[in-house]
């Protein structure tokens, strides 16, 4: 029989548009997470979500204002400060030295500008380690107006304040005055655990184990640890990821929060890069609640060290969403200090999800998936090019089903590819010919049908996926026949029968029997009627015990995992329709030594 | 050899271009045809707020389904951005809880935002156009389901965003859950065994299902004072091993009467309390699991409740009294849903009524090392009149590791 030229390439094209789609569509995932986000200019009603509190305000004084309420609401006696620890604006190092008083004297620690920010119903009870005065001004810092009475408070008196609260520090940190952006990451730690922080090695206590932070000089001095990375970001992910091994000697010292310890729960302050003070008030949110250690970040975007260690930390569950981990960050500044974009981002670092499929990040079952994608296209490659060197004398629509079978089904193509052709050959007339036992013939046989057939089906279940799949709303028994499942599955099958049918399988019968294209149309019928059904048969009950049951959530086609299934369900397919094609090869349906 | 190169060359170059711009252009398809303008904005949600507690929403009810959706779906990202979005009118509870239960659920994940018989809101209407639902796949691309008449209305509004719709409208409630159920079935292929039963004549003490199944997508069916609706036996009819069915309130809720009669079609478990600040706290300590169905070679388990009564989980905290009913705090469902996963406990305005704080204090949280720190989180939903700043600063502490639990 003589095909027109013409409709081979059809069938080449059409096989390669299907390559194409199913393949961009793949990439097209990938491609879209990292897309930077859009979406921050939107108009808001407000700039919380579901993982992150703005603590938000146009400048220090507001947003020490919010933090001073939300760590004391002060609505009754039991709930506001004793005292306020004040410290003067640019003498931070009085204020981070300051830091480990918070939790013993019930404290409050701001910057001296920001009073005056204070809602005017804030009520500080008065404490007697301040003589009952309601603020410790810090190192000479001053207060303005005399809203609220004051005594002072010398640094190297912190530690003596301490001993006399019960509260002797178990460990002291040391770290640089001159790097702010590196030494204020103790202050939530100090205010958490009454750890001392001291600026020269030789301020701490005898016989309290002393640990550095970052690269701050310790001469001579017998340090625990250091704890530092190539850069403040890195040293801030270094520190929150630090435990050091408790023993009897040393209490547990560092938050902790790392890959062994995944099933606690994070709290993080991300506070805008620069600014000093809008970072110390870190301190106060360690004081209760949800203590957690402090990250600095740009305007616009998460440093990238910064945003992976968050990834790394993501919660997920088990079996159901509200068994947590819950991971929860304070942003503090308004969206000029900390865009709308950066905290989005944070957000979706630590949202939870099932450990099967993390969202964004690849999970187990996202990575097999890429795995097996990734074998099929490299296999296909080979294949192709294999072909076309080494089989010349290849039957041309077999050329094209062994790549298109090896592209779905991960790393079985080869095997199957080298087990058809790794045979004698014979002389038919012109053409070539293998010679396979049955069974090899009825693999053959199953690639080209599957090779095709797979490849239409799960096009065009792409295709119905990405323009909604229809749902028609049943009542009775059968509402089973109006299920988007059902309906993809049905809808795949015809659209397969009716392609391979045309433009696949007639041809291949036309060739076997050397008949016109016309005759072969109703011999080729039946055939890929009870083919598609026998894939379908194996591919279908697997789509859905995958999509509906085995995961979490449906995948979508926007996630690799989608593709992943649906490819291994070819694979299945496969398997499901060799025996059918065994028995076509034996009655002579088929051939099976092209 | 030099075909098959230039083939596969070919194809690398259509992957590439079909990754870079192919399914964009079928996404854009469905993007509304107009830009949102501004949002109300809620300064009380940036002030009211502690290191435990969350303040959602104003004493408006439109605003607070805006407030929900806005701290739900930043929209920033394709995986926060809502498939769809489910409108609602404000005058038919028993409306929004099938809506809120059987809806919004996966595989369709959708906030609901209020209509009036006017229109779209500008809240509603500026919240939709940002929330761009990009379309519920197993629906068609469904972008917004409008539910009740009120609703209903607005098709035509809605669709001249080029945005593509589902209307549910039914003359009675019953028949509306039915029509609903048939719906949500036919798309999971199942029908849920396990369904709440809410007593139309006072139905508030059955609002806390509503977010649960916003978290579980279980059944929801009515009953009225004078019996079993014959919708609602239709949809016992259609579950082929028998519903297990969860009764919503005591019996001066749902006599005992209407259970008995319940319990001719399948398993019956109170979910005891008078009022809906009772069932609230009863029901987020409750879990029911056993037998569903099956045998041998496929046992399948039922389970309803969340069954939480331990530090380490969030609540969200609305009051069903306050100036926006319960149209301001049935919204809330959507927290469930997404994000914090948590329970509803029903509080009053100024106070923190005894069954809510007894649940918070068996779930109150203690110190421990900050690796594995449990922590909990409340959302205050409404503004200061629904829900004083004072009740909130009571609930954070509630809520704390590391305070002790307030006294009286």
């Amino acid at each position: 029989m003589n095909l027109p030229r013409w409709f081979k390439v059809l069938a080449i094209a059409l096989a390669g548009l299907m390559v194409v789609i199913l393949l961009g569509a793949a990439l097209s995932a990938p491609w879209r997470w990292m897309k930077p986000d859009s979406g921050g200019e939107q108009p808001r009603a407000h700039y919380n979500t579901k993982n992150t509190t703005r603590l938000a305000g146009d400048d220090l004084g507001q947003t020490a204002a919010r933090v001073a309420q939300a760590v004391y609401p002060a609505t009754t006696a039991d709930n506001g400060p004793d005292v306020l620890l004040i410290y003067d604006d640019e003498n931070w190092q009085a204020g981070l030295a300051a830091a480990p008083l918070l939790r013993p004297l019930n404290a409050l620690l701001l910057p001296a500008s920001a009073v005056d920010s204070l809602p005017d119903d804030f009520t500080v009870n008065g404490s007697d380690d301040a003589g009952g005065a309601q603020a410790l001004l810090l190192d000479g810092a001053s207060l303005q107006n005399g809203r609220f009475t004051a005594e002072g408070l010398a640094p190297a008196d912190v530690a003596s304040l301490l001993a006399e609260n019960d509260a002797a520090p178990d460990h002291a940190i040391l770290v640089d005055e001159e790097d702010p952006e590196t030494a204020l990451l103790a202050a939530p730690w100090a205010a958490y655990s009454g750890d001392l922080v001291v600026f020269d090695a030789a301020d701490a206590p005898a016989g309290v184990p002393l640990f550095a932070l970052g690269d701050v000089a310790a001469e001579g001095e017998a340090l625990v640890a250091r704890i530092r990375g190539r850069n403040a970001g890195a040293t801030a992910v270094a520190f929150a990821s630090y435990d050091n091994d408790a023993t009897a000697e040393t209490a547990l010292f560092g938050w902790g929060m790392n890959a062994a310890s995944l099933t606690g729960y994070r709290s993080y302050t991300i506070a805008p890069r620069g600014e000093n003070a809008i970072g110390l008030l870190s301190a106060n949110l360690a004081r209760r609640g949800k203590p957690g250690p402090l990250f600095w970040t740009d305007a616009e975007e998460l440093p990238q060290g910064v945003y992976n260690y968050f990834f790394s930390q993501r919660a997920a569950f088990w079996n159901t969403p509200s068994e947590g981990p819950f991971h929860h960050f304070y942003v503090l500044g308004n969206t000029d200090a900390i865009s709308f974009k950066a905290q989005g981002q944070a957000d979706y670092a630590v949202e939870i999800g099932h450990y099967f499929q993390k969202g964004f990040a690849a999970g187990p079952m996202d990575m097999l998936a890429t795995a097996w994608l990734l074998l099929g296209v490299a296999s296909a490659i080979w294949i192709a090019l294999h072909e076309a060197k080494f089989l010349p004398s290849q039957n041309w629509l077999m050329k094209l089903a062994w790549p298109l079978l090896a592209l779905m089904i991960g790393p079985f193509g080869i095997p199957f590819y080298r087990l058809a052709y790794n045979r004698p050959l014979i002389k038919h007339g012109k053409m070539l010919m293998w010679d396979r036992p049955l069974w090899l013939q009825g693999l053959v046989a199953t690639a080209s049908a599957v090779g095709f057939g797979g490849l239409i089906m799960v096009t065009s279940g792409y295709l119905v996926t990405l323009f909604g799949i229809p749902l028609i709303p049943m009542q009775s028994a059968a509402f089973l026949l109006g299920t988007p499942m059902i309906l993809i599955m049905i809808i795949n099958y015809v659209v397969a029968v009716v392609v391979a049918w045309l433009v696949f399988q007639t041809p291949m019968m036309a060739t076997m029997h050397k008949k016109p294209y016309r005759e072969a149309l109703p011999l080729a019928f039946p055939i890929v009627v009870t083919s598609m059904l026998a894939a379908a048969v194996g591919m279908d009950p697997s789509m859905w015990w995958f999509m509906m049951s085995k995961f979490n959530m449906m995948p979508s086609e926007e996630s690799v995992l989608w593709f992943g299934t649906m490819f291994f369900t070819v694979f299945l397919a496969f398997l499901a329709a060799w025996p059918l094609n065994y028995y076509f090869i034996r009655t002579q349906r088929k051939a099976g030594l092209m | 050899m030099r075909n098959t190169l230039l083939t596969v060359l070919l194809i690398t170059l259509g992957v590439l271009l079909f990754a870079w711009q192919g399914p964009r252009l079928v996404e854009k398809g469905y993007e509304p045809n107009e830009k949102p303008a501004e949002l109300p904005s809620l300064d009380a949600n940036e002030e009211l707020l502690t290191v435990n507690t969350t303040r959602i929403g104003s004493d408006d009810p439109i605003e607070t389904a805006v407030a929900v959706a806005n701290i739900v779906y930043p929209a920033t990202e394709p995986e926060n951005i809502p498939h769809a979005v489910i409108l609602l009118g404000m005058d038919s509870l028993a409306e929004v809880m099938v809506a809120a239960s059987r809806i919004q659920h996966f595989p369709v994940n959708a906030p609901i935002l209020y209509v009036t018989p006017d229109g779209l809101p500008e809240p509603t209407r500026n919240e939709l156009l940002r929330l761009k639902p990009e379309g519920v796949p197993a629906d068609g691309n469904v972008q917004v389901y409008l539910v009740g008449e009120t609703a209903a209305a607005l098709d035509d509004e809605v669709e001249a965003l080029n945005l593509k719709t589902r209307v549910f409208t039914a003359a009675e409630p019953a028949e509306l859950a039915r029509l609903v159920d048939d719906w949500t079935s036919t798309q999971h292929g199942d029908h849920r065994n396990e369904i709440v039963i809410a007593n139309l004549d006072n139905l508030e003490p059955a609002i806390p299902s509503a977010f649960w199944n916003a978290h579980r997508g279980d059944g929801l069916a009515f009953v009225t004072d004078d019996g079993i609706p014959e919708a609602t036996l239709e949809m016992f009819r259609l579950r082929a091993n028998g519903p297990w069915l969860y009764v919503f309130g005591d019996e001066t809720v749902v006599s005992e009467a209407i259970v008995r009669e319940l319990a001719q079609y399948g398993h019956v478990t109170r979910i005891v309390g008078a009022d809906v600040i009772e069932t609230s706290a009863f029901f987020a300590g409750f879990h029911d699991i056993g037998k569903d169905f099956g045998a041998w070679f496929w046992m399948k388990e039922r389970e309803m409740g969340w069954g939480i009564d331990e530090a380490g989980h969030n609540a969200i905290f609305i009051n069903v009294e306050g100036p926006g009913g319960w149209q301001n705090a049935i919204v809330a469902t959507t927290l469930s849903h997404m994000g914090k996963h948590a329970p509803v406990l029903v509080v009053n305005s100024d106070a923190v009524p005894p069954p809510a704080a007894e649940y918070l204090e068996s779930t109150k949280p203690y110190p421990t090392a900050p690796q594995q720190q449990l922590t909990n989180h409340g959302l205050v939903i409404g503004g200061e009149e629904t829900i004083t700043w004072e009740t909130q600063a009571l609930l954070d502490q509630m809520l704390d590791a590391y305070l002790p639990f307030p006294e009286g």
